[in-house]
């Protein structure tokens, strides 16, 4: 046995664009264990429910991320409505569905970009992240905002999207899918960065499911669960299985989001092909009152909302559990055996978002 | 449609059991969220199947109060429980890592502990 020491990661690293500190317990080059500390930058976004009425509040639970910030303004609105108990119409359900599914392709565009930063592939990373910016144009032209877009609100969308330009997205994607693949096959198939990513950070199938993974941390190890088959939105009328790689390790994890990628491009083929005419808001009356739990799946994973209601315009509480936050113990199962050097890769594979987790 | 859902009851001297008997029947531990209301305060554990079929458990608690940490049958819930002992002031014993207070540590000490009432006054 060597000699054990114990190596900070984090805060501050250059493979972390956030916070998050790893207290790692190492046997020469061999990481044993380690110990995670959050809370660096935590702004207690859920504590303004108490003082934002619960329309306004949309407008804050987006802000909890910039990346995921429509599937958590979706995550919110969903909440409430079930409060309410409220149906909306079938093309607004569309509508959040294909913001949804751009959002998870511009999310997983974004983290092959930084995954081949993290390799050194340079050029790589700035052809991920330009092909993302054709995602970002889209919600710029849809919404009016390439980051924040608030165009959920509670009963519906606040935007519709017109058929000619749902055509012209498609198009757009198609170019994007094409782009891609001359990228994606790097990710696939390079040699260095299997030797990189292969056998490394192994997340057993039981392992994945025992420590709550979420997302493609865990269908990464083989886990056929995925939130968008419970059917919000329009997802119970859309054809696709949830994708999954047996390996576990960082290779596995980085192939479902490059297949994840190609899948959301084909749902949003879908929706075009199946989005109903027809009103996309219904009018909400009165406060809700009661409580209700909400489960989506977001490009990081599941995450959690709890809403709770008391009939005024405030609400009582509001909790976000996201994806990162479910996914550290993870972390700490796949970081026992890997060198000290795989560890920024390994760290990365989880897509960690600390401004989630710090919400 | 939103789904019909339950919160079943559980108390501080059941929740370990509960913990036990729902990892037993396949479900896994996705959520601990602690909520206080001018009137109560409650833990809510909810857990989920494979399937995605959901169970949602409240137990009623005070601040101060020390409950046992169910970290041993579900280890992520370490992270939920030291996250509530350091924004709501519950206590935890047993716990798989134990931050003893330093998980969040924010300007006030037990932050969400006050409601927007008790703000106010």
């Amino acid at each position: 046995m060597g000699e054990r020491t114990i190596i900070p990661f984090g805060p501050q690293h250059p493979v972390l664009p956030e916070p998050l500190h790893l207290d790692l317990i190492l046997e020469d080059e061999k990481v044993v264990g380690a110990v995670p500390s959050i809370g660096f930058v935590h702004r207690g976004l859920e504590k303004l429910v108490e003082k934002r009425d619960f329309h306004e509040m949309m407008y804050v639970i987006e802000r909890v991320c910039g990346i995921c910030s429509f599937i958590h303004g979706q995550g919110y609105v969903q909440t409430i409505e079930g409060i309410f108990g409220l149906e909306i119409p079938d093309r607004a359900k569309f509508l959040r569905t294909i913001w949804a599914e751009l959002s998870r392709v511009h999310s997983h565009l974004l983290w092959l970009g930084l995954m081949a930063d993290a390799y050194g592939f340079e050029s790589l990373f700035m052809h991920c992240w330009r092909v993302r910016e054709k995602v970002l144009d889209i919600f710029e032209e849809t919404t009016g905002g390439r980051v924040i877009f608030s165009v959920c609100k509670v009963g519906g969308v606040w935007k519709d999207i017109d058929n000619e330009t749902l055509k012209r997205i498609v198009e757009v994607l198609n170019v994007v899918e094409q782009e891609s693949k001359a990228l994606t096959d790097v990710f696939i198939k390079d040699f260095t960065v299997q030797k990189r990513t292969r056998g490394v950070g192994v997340l057993s199938y039981q392992d994945a499911i025992d420590v709550g993974a979420v997302g493609p941390t865990l269908r990464g190890s083989g886990v056929a669960m995925d939130l968008r088959k419970l059917g919000y939105a329009a997802y119970g009328e859309l054809n696709f299985e949830p994708i999954v790689e047996k390996d576990g390790d960082c290779y596995a994890r980085t192939i479902v989001r490059v297949r994840e990628l190609y899948q959301s491009i084909d749902l949003i083929r879908q929706c075009v092909s199946k989005i109903p005419d027809g009103e996309i808001e219904v009018k909400v009356k009165g406060n809700p009152k009661g409580e209700y739990v909400s489960r989506l799946e977001q490009p990081r994973g599941q995450v959690v909302y709890y809403g709770r209601a008391n009939g005024t315009k405030y609400l009582e509480r509001f909790r976000v559990r996201t994806p990162t936050f479910a996914n550290i113990p993870a972390l700490l199962k796949m970081l026992p055996g890997a060198d000290l050097a795989d560890v920024p890769l390994l760290a990365l594979t989880i897509d960690p978002c600390i401004s989630c987790t710090e919400r | 449609m939103a789904e019909v859902q339950t919160f079943h009851p559980v108390t501080g001297s059941e929740i370990v059991n509960t913990a036990k008997n729902m990892l037993k029947e396949g479900y896994r531990l996705i959520q601990i969220c602690c909520t206080k209301t001018p009137t109560e305060m409650d833990i809510i554990y909810t857990f989920e199947k494979l399937n995605l079929q959901c169970e949602n458990f409240k137990l009623p608690v005070n601040v101060g109060d020390t409950l046992p940490s169910i970290s041993g049958v579900f280890f992520a819930a370490f992270l939920y429980e030291n996250e509530i002992h350091d924004l709501y002031g519950v206590n935890f014993t047993g716990m798989a890592v134990d931050f003893k207070g330093t998980l969040y540590e924010t300007a006030v000490k037990q932050a969400f502990s006050m409601t927007g009432a008790e703000n106010k006054e």
